[in-house]
C-alpha cells in the first residue's frame, strides 16, 4: 500500500475506534434520557470517578484496568441505583430547568470533590496489559483503542439484546414510551428507573476501565467526553442506543479527518455537525427505544 | 412538540456546558466577581487607588499571588504556588542560605515586617485572571502581584496592575509580546520565548549539526492554541529560515483534546528532522503515547518545557519519555555547581513531600526578587517598589537559578535571563547544552522505538 493511503486509512480507522469509545459513554446518557427524561449533566463526572476507581485499584493492588471491568460495572450499577433513589427520584416531576440545575450541581460537586481529595495531578496507569500499536500493511492501529472498540460493540449489543429480549428490558421500553400507561399495566416504574439509571452508569464504569488504559486521570478528565456525549446523543436521537453508536462513529470520524486536514478545525467541524443536525433533523438519526 | 422541546433543552444544555467548559469557577466566585465590579463602578478608580497610609512601618506586607489552582492547569499552578510559599517562608524566617533576605527575619528595612500572601485562582482563564487581579488590588490591598504562569492570563492581569499602578512580577509566563507592551509596572524574571527560541533552540541545533553532522534540515512545529503556543510559533516561523530550516509541518491544536491521533499522523506524514512541541501536561502525555502507537520519532525532539517538565509527564510515559530536549530555566543537577540548590530542595521536600522542579524554582526566584525590591524600597508605596525593581541587580550566585536578575527599564524584561537545554536521560532532566556547562553528554539522534 502506498504510504499516503496507509496513513489516511490509519486516520480513518483511528477516528472510528475513538468513536466507539465516545459511543459507549453516550449510550448511558442516551438510555437515562430515553427512560427518565432527565439530562444527566453529571455524566462526565461519573466517568471521571470510574477512572479514578480504576486508577486506585491498579495503584493499590496492581490489577490491570481491563481486569477491573467486572468491579467497575457492578459498582457503578449499584451507584446508579443509589443516585436514582437518593437524588434523581425527587426531581422527576420538577421542571426541566430544575432538573438540569440539580445534575449540574452534582457535576460541579463531584469535580471539586475530586480536586479536593486527589488534587489536580495527572495520574496515568503505566504499563497496562494492552499498550502501543500494531502495523498491518503500513496502517498503524492503536491497540488500546482497538480493545476499547471491541468492548464498546459488545456492550452496545448486550444492552440492545437486554432491552429487546428480556422482560425487564421490555418494561424499560414500555416506561420510556409512556410512563403512565406502563404504570397502569402494573409495571413498577420506580424500579425500572433504578435499573435504567444503574445501567446508564454501568456503561460509564466500563468506559472508565477502558479509558484508563490510555487516558490520564484528573478531576476534569470526564468533561470533554461529556460534551462529546451530548452532541452524540442529540445526533443519534435521544434514547436510542443504536443511534448513539452510529453517531459516536460519525463524530469520531469527523474529529479525526478534520484534525488531519487542519487540527485547529476539529471542534468547529464536530460542533458544526451538531448545529446542522439540530436545525435540520432535531429528532436525531434514530428513533428512541 | 417533543422535538422542539428537546431542541430547547439541548441548546440550553450545550450553551451552559460550553460556558462551563471555558470557565469552571465555583458559584461563590461568580457572586464575588459581581460585588467587585460594583465596588469598582462606585469608586471609579482614579490613577492610584491603593495608597498605603504613611506613618508607622507595616508589620505585614501583603502580596497577591495569581495561579491556576483549579481546572486542567491546577497541578502546575499548585506547584508554582508552593515555590512562592517556600520563598516567603525563607524570607519571613531565619535561614542560613546565600539568598537575599534569608538570614534574619522578615524585611529588615521595614522593621522586620513579615510577608503575607493572598492567593487567587485564575483557573487558566484570562477573564478570571483579570477579575482576581482587580480583587486582590482593590479589596485585599496587596502592594504587588506575582504570577500567573499562563501567558494569556499574564496579559490581562498585568493590564489591571498597570491601570492601578501596582508592580507585577511575572516569574513564569513566556510569551514575548508581554514585554513589548511598554508597560511601566510589568517585570519578568524568566526568559521570554523570543530569547530562548533563538538563544537556546536554534543555537543548540546549530551546535548539534556541527558536532554530530546530523544534517538537520526540516522543522516540524506543534503548538497548543493559547498565547504561549502562538508566540512560540511566531518566533519559530521567523527564525527557521534565518537558520536555514524549512518548516514542513506546522500544527496548532486545541488544548485538552480527547484524541490526537490525526495530528500525529499529519506530523508523521511530513516526517520533519526536528520536532519542536509546546504542550500542557495532559496533551503532552496523549501525544507521547501516540508517537509510540504510530511508531514515529524525529531525529531531534525539542519540547518547550511547559507540560513536559511536569513530573506527571515522565511518571505517565516512563522510559518512553527519554531523549527529549527541553529548555529549562533551572535543573536539579545544577546542585553540583551550587550547593544551595540542594539545601533549598531539602527544605521544599520537608514541606511539600516532593522534589523541587523548574516551575517552583522560577516562582520561588520571582518571589525572592520581589521581596528584595520591597525591602530595598523600604516602603510599601508602589512607586518606591517600582523604583527598587528597576534598580535590581542580583548576581546569579545569590539565586538558585543559572541566571541573575537585572531589568531592562524599557520592557521590564530580565536582561540576564537565559535558558539552558536539558535532556531526559534515564528518567531525569540532565543539563546537556551549552556543551561547556553541561555535566552530561547529549544523546542525539533520538533512538527509534525499536532500538530502545
Amino acid at each position: 500500500m502506498p504510504p499516503d493511503t496507509a496513513l489516511i486509512l490509519g486516520v480513518i480507522l483511528s477516528g472510528l475506534l475513538m468513536g466507539g469509545v465516545y459511543a459507549l459513554v453516550s449510550g448511558g446518557l442516551s438510555l437515562i434520557w430515553g427512560v427518565l427524561k432527565v439530562v444527566n449533566m453529571a455524566h462526565g463526572s461519573f466517568l471521571m470517578l470510574s477512572m479514578y476507581l480504576v486508577y486506585w485499584i491498579w495503584r493499590l493492588t496492581g490489577l490491570d484496568p481491563l481486569l477491573t471491568i467486572p468491579i467497575t460495572v457492578a459498582l457503578f450499577f449499584l451507584l446508579g441505583i443509589c443516585v436514582q433513589k437518593g437524588i434523581i427520584r425527587h426531581i422527576l416531576e420538577a421542571s426541566l430547568v430544575n432538573q438540569i440545575f440539580v445534575t449540574f450541581g452534582m457535576w460541579m460537586l463531584m469535580n471539586n470533590l475530586a480536586l479536593m481529595l486527589w488534587k489536580a495531578d495527572f495520574r496515568t496507569v503505566s504499563n497496562p496489559l494492552v499498550s502501543g500499536g500494531l502495523g498491518i500493511m503500513g496502517v498503524r492501529i492503536s491497540f488500546p483503542k482497538l480493545v476499547s472498540f471491541g468492548f464498546s460493540i459488545l456492550a452496545t449489543c448486550a444492552i440492545w439484546l437486554f432491552l429487546q429480549r428480556t422482560k425487564i428490558g421490555i418494561a424499560i421500553r414500555a416506561v420510556a414510551q409512556d410512563r403512565k400507561a406502563a404504570w397502569l399495566m402494573g409495571i413498577d416504574v420506580d424500579r425500572i428507573y433504578e435499573v435504567s439509571f444503574g445501567l446508564g452508569l454501568a456503561t460509564v464504569g466500563l468506559a472508565g476501565s477502558l479509558l484508563a488504559n490510555f487516558f490520564s486521570v484528573y478531576p476534569y478528565a470526564g468533561d470533554i467526553f461529556h460534551i462529546f456525549a451530548l452532541t452524540i446523543v442529540t445526533l443519534g436521537g435521544f434514547g436510542s442506543i443504536s443511534g448513539s453508536f452510529i453517531a459516536g462513529l460519525i463524530i469520531g470520524l469527523a474529529e479525526a479527518v478534520s484534525a488531519f486536514i487542519n487540527p485547529a478545525l476539529k471542534y468547529f467541524v464536530v460542533f458544526g455537525i451538531f448545529l446542522i443536525i439540530l436545525l435540520l433533523k432535531p429528532e436525531g438519526l434514530r428513533e428512541a427505544l | 412538540m417533543k422535538g422542539k422541546l428537546s431542541t430547547i433543552v439541548v441548546v440550553t444544555v450545550v450553551l451552559s456546558l460550553l460556558v462551563a467548559a471555558c470557565a469552571p469557577p465555583t458559584p461563590e466566585k461568580v457572586v464575588e466577581t459581581v460585588v467587585v465590579t460594583k465596588v469598582v463602578e462606585k469608586e471609579k478608580p482614579v490613577e492610584v487607588v491603593v495608597t498605603p497610609t504613611p506613618g508607622p512601618e507595616p508589620e505585614v506586607v501583603k502580596i497577591g499571588a495569581l495561579y491556576p489552582l483549579s481546572g486542567a492547569g491546577a497541578a502546575t499552578g499548585i506547584s508554582c504556588r508552593d515555590g512562592v510559599a517556600l520563598a516567603v517562608e525563607i524570607i519571613n524566617g531565619d535561614y542560613d542560605f546565600d539568598l537575599p533576605l534569608a538570614r534574619g527575619k522578615g524585611l529588615p528595612n521595614l522593621g522586620n515586617a513579615q510577608i503575607e500572601l493572598s492567593f487567587a485562582d485564575h483557573a487558566a482563564d484570562p477573564n478570571i485572571g483579570k477579575e482576581e487581579a482587580e480583587r486582590l488590588i482593590t479589596r485585599e490591598n496587596v502592594v504587588a502581584l506575582i504570577g500567573p504562569y499562563y501567558s494569556s492570563v499574564a496579559d490581562t492581569a498585568s493590564t489591571v496592575a498597570e491601570r492601578y499602578g501596582i508592580p507585577f512580577v511575572c516569574p513564569d509566563a513566556i510569551a514575548y509580546s508581554l514585554g513589548e507592551r511598554g508597560y511601566k509596572w510589568f517585570f519578568r524574571t524568566c526568559a521570554s520565548n523570543k530569547v530562548y527560541v533563538e538563544k537556546a533552540y536554534m543555537e543548540m541545533l546549530k551546535d548539534i549539526n556541527e558536532k554530530y553532522g546530523l544534517g538537520l534540515k526540516t522543522l516540524g512545529l506543534l503548538n497548543e492554541e493559547t498565547l504561549a503556543g502562538k508566540m512560540e510559533r511566531d518566533m519559530e516561523l521567523a527564525l527557521a529560515p534565518e537558520y536555514g530550516y524549512e518548516v514542513v509541518v506546522d500544527i496548532t491544536y486545541p488544548e485538552k483534546a480527547p484524541d490526537v491521533s490525526a495530528e500525529v499522523a499529519k506530523i508523521k506524514a511530513a516526517n520533519p528532522d526536528v520536532l519542536i512541541q509546546l504542550s500542557y501536561v495532559s496533551d503532552a502525555i496523549l501525544f507521547h503515547k501516540q508517537y509510540r502507537e504510530q511508531d514515529w520519532l524525529p531525529k531531534v525532539f525539542i519540547v518547550s518545557d511547559a507540560g513536559h517538565s511536569d513530573p506527571a509527564f515522565l511518571e505517565a510515559v516512563g522510559a518512553d519519555g527519554n531523549f527529549l530536549l527541553s529548555r529549562v530555566a533551572w535543573a536539579a543537577d545544577l546542585a553540583k555547581v551550587k550547593p544551595m540548590i540542594a539545601q533549598v530542595n531539602e527544605l521544599f521536600k520537608s514541606r511539600f513531600g516532593r522534589e523541587f522542579d523548574e516551575r517552583n524554582a522560577r516562582s520561588f526566584t520571582g518571589m525572592i526578587v520581589l521581596a528584595d525590591a520591597i525591602n530595598r524600597a523600604g516602603s510599601t508605596q508602589p512607586e518606591a517598589i517600582r523604583k527598587a525593581l528597576l534598580e535590581t541587580d542580583i548576581p546569579e550566585k545569590q539565586l538558585i537559578t543559572p541566571w541573575g536578575v537585572k531589568f531592562d527599564p524599557a520592557t521590564g524584561e530580565n536582561i540576564l535571563a537565559i535558558d539552558v537545554m536539558a535532556e531526559t536521560l534515564d528518567g531525569k532532566w540532565v543539563t546537556v547544552w551549552p556543551f561547556e556547562l553541561a555535566p552530561a553528554k547529549i544523546v542525539v539522534p533520538v533512538p527509534s522505538w525499536e532500538e530502545r
